[in-house]
């Protein structure tokens, strides 16, 4: 569901087409961007190449044909799992990594529970996923490669920045006067804002804004699973945005709260802004009202 | 500063330091890059040492890692946005 900014672009600035969406790069330096760019490349596709589930060839579908067994894999793919893992725990398994066959066949699946988290054993450089359990890290891995490319360009390049993929934002580095500027806005007829967050801080937005299934043409459904049930999780919210200290911190936790629904406010951690299913907004823990 | 799941900064620099030597090691990035990053990884971790145990902070600037409210996330209203937040 790529749907491409209208935000405008300068010398500090490079966007493009990505893991069907946009990414969006920002600088404090534009004379940093081009060695900004080929760094958030290279990162980009040391992600992908470890765990897109849309290709056969990465690291995390070759782990499908170990079958259950042991298998050593390289220390990104590692992390990511790790994680999904803890990502996972604290969340207490509103927010599973082991969604994969399950949104494979989304909408023509079963109503079962996801196979869960702790089936999955990692110990040092080896995983160990059970046979027909497959997994998905596409949300984590997103904001996993937002902090990752935040970090390398702020570290390497001498320069502030704030990279977005598909709307998961990181930055890193410092921050242009007054903070970065962020709308948050899930679509053209939605609620929306502008805020502005501190240096080092990140966003993310999880939506329930309904799209047709590749194998199902004749249904719009959501793609935030409830593990519970393996099928769309109930619509409180359509759209919660959460601000923490890194990308897959605010990641998980509005995945989650999408999860929990009603529950969600009283369980969200950082700044939050959630729009209900009938578009009223409510903020939570010192968002701006 | 609302509690973090877990310490996601000190993590994700320990993280970046790496793949970035992972990188470095394929010969996709410098292995300059991995030195400057490990040298970033300790200074944060000890900046943020010193912030967590109720030290003054003596930055000048406000736009440097810390939040310029409590909760880092402050009216933007009227401003030019910089990028978008948005489910995909």
């Amino acid at each position: 569901m790529a749907h491409p900014t209208l935000l405008p672009t300068g010398p500090d600035t490079d966007e493009w087409q990505i893991w069907t969406t946009t990414a969006r790069l920002v600088v404090t330096d534009p004379a940093a961007l081009p060695a900004a760019r080929r760094l958030v490349d290279i990162a980009l596709a040391a992600v992908d190449d470890a765990c897109n589930r849309f290709r056969p060839d990465s690291e995390l579908r070759r782990l499908e044909l170990a079958h259950g067994r042991p298998t050593t894999i390289s220390p990104l793919l590692a992390e990511l799992i790790d994680t999904a893992l803890i990502a996972a725990q604290h969340t207490g398994g509103d927010v599973d990594p082991t969604l994969g066959l399950a949104l494979e066949i989304l909408g023509d699946g079963p109503v079962r529970a996801a196979p869960g988290w702790q089936q999955i054993r990692r110990q040092g450089n080896e995983v160990t996923i059970p046979a027909g359990v497959r997994l998905d890290l596409g949300a984590i891995g997103k904001a996993f490669a937002a902090d990752l490319c935040a970090t390398l360009v702020a570290s390497s390049c001498d320069t502030g920045v704030l990279i977005s993929l598909g709307g998961d934002i990181a930055t890193a580095g410092k921050a242009p006067a007054g903070g970065w500027s962020v709308l948050v806005c899930d679509g053209p007829d939605e609620p929306s804002c502008t805020v502005r967050i501190a240096a080092g801080m990140a966003m993310a937005t999880s939506s329930t804004r309904r799209f047709h299934p590749p194998h199902l043409s004749d249904r719009l459904l959501h793609h935030i699973l409830d593990p519970r049930t393996c099928q769309p999780a109930t619509t409180a919210w359509r759209t919660v945005s959460v601000a923490a200290q890194s990308c897959v911190d605010a990641n998980t936790q509005s995945t989650a709260a999408i999860v929990r629904g009603l529950d969600a406010p009283s369980r969200v951690e950082g700044p939050a802004r959630l729009v209900a299913a009938d578009g009223s907004v409510r903020t939570i823990n010192g968002w701006p009202r | 500063m609302t509690q973090q799941m877990y310490p996601a900064r000190d993590r994700g620099l320990r993280r970046v330091v790496l793949i970035t030597t992972t990188l470095a090691a394929a010969g996709l990035v410098g292995t300059g890059a991995a030195a400057v990053l490990a040298h970033a990884d300790s200074t944060t971790t000890s900046t943020k040492t010193t912030n967590t145990s109720n030290t003054t902070n003596t930055s000048n600037t406000s736009n440097t890692g810390n939040s310029n409210t409590d909760s880092g996330v402050s009216s933007g209203s009227g401003s030019a946005a910089q990028a978008q937040s948005a489910g995909s």
